[in-house]
């Protein structure tokens, strides 16, 4: 689903990442893991085209991505198969919760209102926040905020949802309420890729770990092996 | 809002009193002596404005910093017949009469006509030199008769509180100047009928364009100096001397060198109390304020509303279409914004009202009033633009990613997303600025747009006093910004209670 290829990310000098080749499946629901830094989030953001790269390419579905950029409509194709959860949750601040999850499918989709209103619905329901669903991001807290924007990005029905740190904003209670929100939808089968530094996130969510450190990928595997054989890295 | 009246009221209170004993100051111990005054100081302090310019007073282009000019050397003879010398006092030439009155200096020499409204607050010397009212005209209209029926309802250029002024108000539609070269350029350009002026000013300024006829003289005036009518003694003084210039053939002389002498100015050397008391006539009482001049007062109030409503409507879009180059355009347009915005900010308003109104005038033929709303419109376009930049700027960039994200163009992005929150930020300051432009949009008198500011300069000779056409005007202002101004900050403190609940204190970021 997700197939990326010796991938090179240089920024002011720097490589960030080295060389990077990973892919991931449909279906399955995978952590990459490692110390700040480590390039991480900057290969979650190279995957739907927030970030330009060096070298390699990036492929999602049947679409690609390669250094000289992409056509506008190749980017909006690959932002729609792969929707994308931020760890500031980036919640339009002008609308409620409801019109947050509606927004994208009316002006990107071409959604009716009335379909695009029952989908935003079902989906604030699903998250827990059916009751908050007229409240503004500013009367939300953190934990509400990250539903939502869970919500939003669901909405668009991509074939993947990436999540950069999606519980590390958060206090441990409302941290719980995202992860076991997140082994929900990975247990009905929602793609997941997500970016953490946190073990117990990847224990309690994913299938498979990535770890990264220092651009290159270091091992690859079930959490319980990886994490243990990574031990000793942060 | 209970508060809010008494400060209101308080306020209105505070501004009368100031205004008030600004009307008060005039006139203290004046009474006797002016003449023993100004021999013990030994200098005659004569107020004038450079900017009439040749052959009045104006820089001596061979020595640069040193007035020549007919009133000059005219000043230098009345001062030595007596017995001091003279000292030129540069004020603003529509203020001379209230500068006088407060004492800036002892006597005003200024191409001052002696007009009815003018004799009824100043005493008038001898005149020293006789006028002629001319009208001139584009040639192919220069058959027209010359006389002041035949301007009926046409637009005729002239200076502000001028006798011609006086003359047209109420005959033909009267277009207002500070300068002597833009009523002439004007009408080259076709945006008056024809021109009413001084013959001196026609001679100099009118006559040498090749485009323009002169259809004659209407009648006669005079230029005589002004002094209070408190300083009875310096008055006689004056008197005696220009008196005694004219009988020495001084009087000639001078006009003669400065290419003025004519046919006209001969009954001058003969001039006596019967010629004098003729001249001032027996002026009709001045009007007082009244329902009437509120009336115009409001209709200046309107064109005031009306250039900065329409220059704010057009400040908003260009300035929203620059914040946008700025921020998402190419080099290209990135840099045209910038220069834009520099340049607008960088130079006075009233200069590129000039430079659009008289100053492109032979590409871009602009009537007053467009002009008017295009040159404040595009000035405070530079504004507004870096209003609506900082108020894009105070949009989290976590939503621009968000939305980009979620499969949305960057125009998309900012047509949904970013532009409504940028408005809400923007708005208090887009409300100061509006309030700041009503007032600056008094500056569009200098292109003949006659709103509230000007409205007012001309009511105050009129009644021969500024209190109450200050108090009036000012509380008109006052009456259109406070309201704004209550708005703006209304918004502001609701934006500020919003900013505060927009990150729970608990959910901050180590």
């Amino acid at each position: 689903m997700i197939a990326i290829e010796g991938l090179v990310k240089r920024w002011e000098g720097r490589v960030i990442l080295d060389q990077v080749t990973v892919s991931f499946e449909l279906g399955q629901c995978a952590a990459i893991v490692g110390a700040s830094g480590s390039g991480k989030s900057t290969l979650l953001r190279c995957i739907n085209g927030l970030e330009t790269f060096d070298a390699g390419k990036v492929r999602v579905g049947t679409h690609e991505l390669t250094p000289s950029g992409a056509s506008p409509e190749t980017l909006r194709a690959v932002r729609c198969d792969v929707g994308m959860v931020f760890q500031q949750y980036g919640l339009f601040a002008h609308m409620t919760a409801l019109a947050n999850v509606m927004e994208a499918p009316i002006h990107v989709r071409g959604l009716g209102r009335h379909e695009a209103r029952d989908r935003a619905k079902a989906l604030l329901e699903k998250v827990g926040l059916g009751h908050r669903m007229q409240a503004f991001p500013r009367e939300l807290s953190g934990g509400e905020q990250q539903r939502v924007a869970i919500a939003r990005a669901l909405a668009m029905q991509p074939k993947a949802l990436l999540l950069d740190e999606p519980t590390s904003a958060l206090d441990p209670e409302r941290k719980r309420g995202i992860v076991a929100l997140l082994r929900a939808l990975a247990d009905e089968g929602t793609t997941l890729v997500l970016v953490t530094h946190e073990p117990s996130v990847v224990r309690d969510v994913a299938a498979r770990a990535v770890v990264l450190a220092e651009g290159r990928v270091r091992a690859d595997g079930p959490p319980r092996d990886v994490l243990d054989a990574a031990s000793g890295e942060p | 809002m209970r508060l809010r009246v008494p400060r209101f009221a308080a306020f209105a209170l505070l501004l009368f009193a100031v205004l008030a004993s600004l009307g008060c100051t005039k006139e203290k111990d004046r009474t006797t002596g002016a003449l023993a005054r100004v021999r013990a100081a030994g200098v005659l302090r004569w107020g004038a404005d450079v900017q009439g310019g040749e052959p009045y007073v104006y820089d001596d282009p061979k020595n640069p910093g040193h007035m020549i000019g007919f009133e000059v050397e005219l000043a230098d003879a009345i001062a030595r017949e007596l017995g001091v010398r003279a000292e030129l006092v540069q004020n603003d030439w529509a203020n001379l009469v209230p500068s006088l009155e407060r004492g800036t200096f002892d006597v005003v020499m200024n191409g001052l006509e002696v007009t009815d409204a003018r004799v009824g607050r100043i005493r008038f010397s001898r005149p020293y030199y006789v006028f002629a009212e001319r009208l001139m005209t584009r040639a192919p209209d220069a058959n027209m008769p010359a006389e002041l029926g035949a301007l009926r309802g046409k637009r005729v250029g002239t200076l502000a509180n001028s006798l011609a002024f006086e003359m047209l108000r109420g005959v033909a539609e009267p277009v207002v100047y500070d300068g002597v070269e833009e009523p002439y350029a004007d009408l080259v350009s076709g945006r008056t009928d024809a021109v009413l002026l001084d013959d001196i000013i026609a001679s100099r300024y009118g006559a040498p364009k090749p485009e323009l006829r002169t259809v004659g003289d209407l009648r006669e005036g005079y230029y005589a100096l002004g002094l209070r009518p408190a300083d009875a003694d310096l008055g006689d003084a004056v008197d005696s001397a220009l008196a005694s210039i004219a009988k020495k053939g001084e009087l000639r002389a001078i006009l003669e060198r400065n290419g003025l002498w004519n046919v006209r100015q001969e009954k001058l050397l003969a001039w006596t109390d019967a010629d004098q008391s003729h001249m001032l006539g027996r002026p009709p009482p001045p009007p007082t304020f009244g329902l009437g001049h509120l009336v115009l007062f409001a209709k200046g109030a309107g064109v005031t509303m009306l250039v900065s409503v329409l220059a704010m409507l057009l400040a908003i879009p260009i300035g929203l279409g620059l914040a946008l180059m700025r921020l998402h355009g190419g080099a290209f347009a990135r840099a045209f914004a910038a220069t834009y915005v520099e340049i607008y900010r960088g130079t006075p308003v009233l200069l590129q009202l000039y430079v659009l109104y008289y100053g492109l005038a032979r590409v871009v033929e602009l009537g007053a009033l467009p002009a008017a709303v295009l040159g404040l419109g595009m000035n405070y376009a530079a504004y507004e633009a870096e209003v609506y930049r900082a108020g894009i700027g105070a949009v989290p960039k976590a939503q621009m990613e968000a939305a980009l994200a979620l499969g949305m163009s960057t125009r998309l992005a900012l047509r949904r997303v970013i532009l409504p929150q940028a408005f809400r930020h923007a708005l208090p300051n887009v409300t100061n600025d509006f309030i700041a432009l009503l007032k600056d949009s008094s500056l569009v008198s200098v292109i003949t747009v006659v709103e509230l500011t000007k409205q007012m300069t001309i009511t105050a000779v009129d009644v021969r006093s500024w209190l109450l056409p200050g108090l009036a005007c000012a509380a008109m202002y006052f009456a259109m910004s406070y309201p704004l101004g209550v708005v703006a900050r209304r918004l502001e403190k609701r934006l500020e209670g919003a900013r505060e609940d927009a990150v729970p204190a608990s959910e901050a970021l180590p």
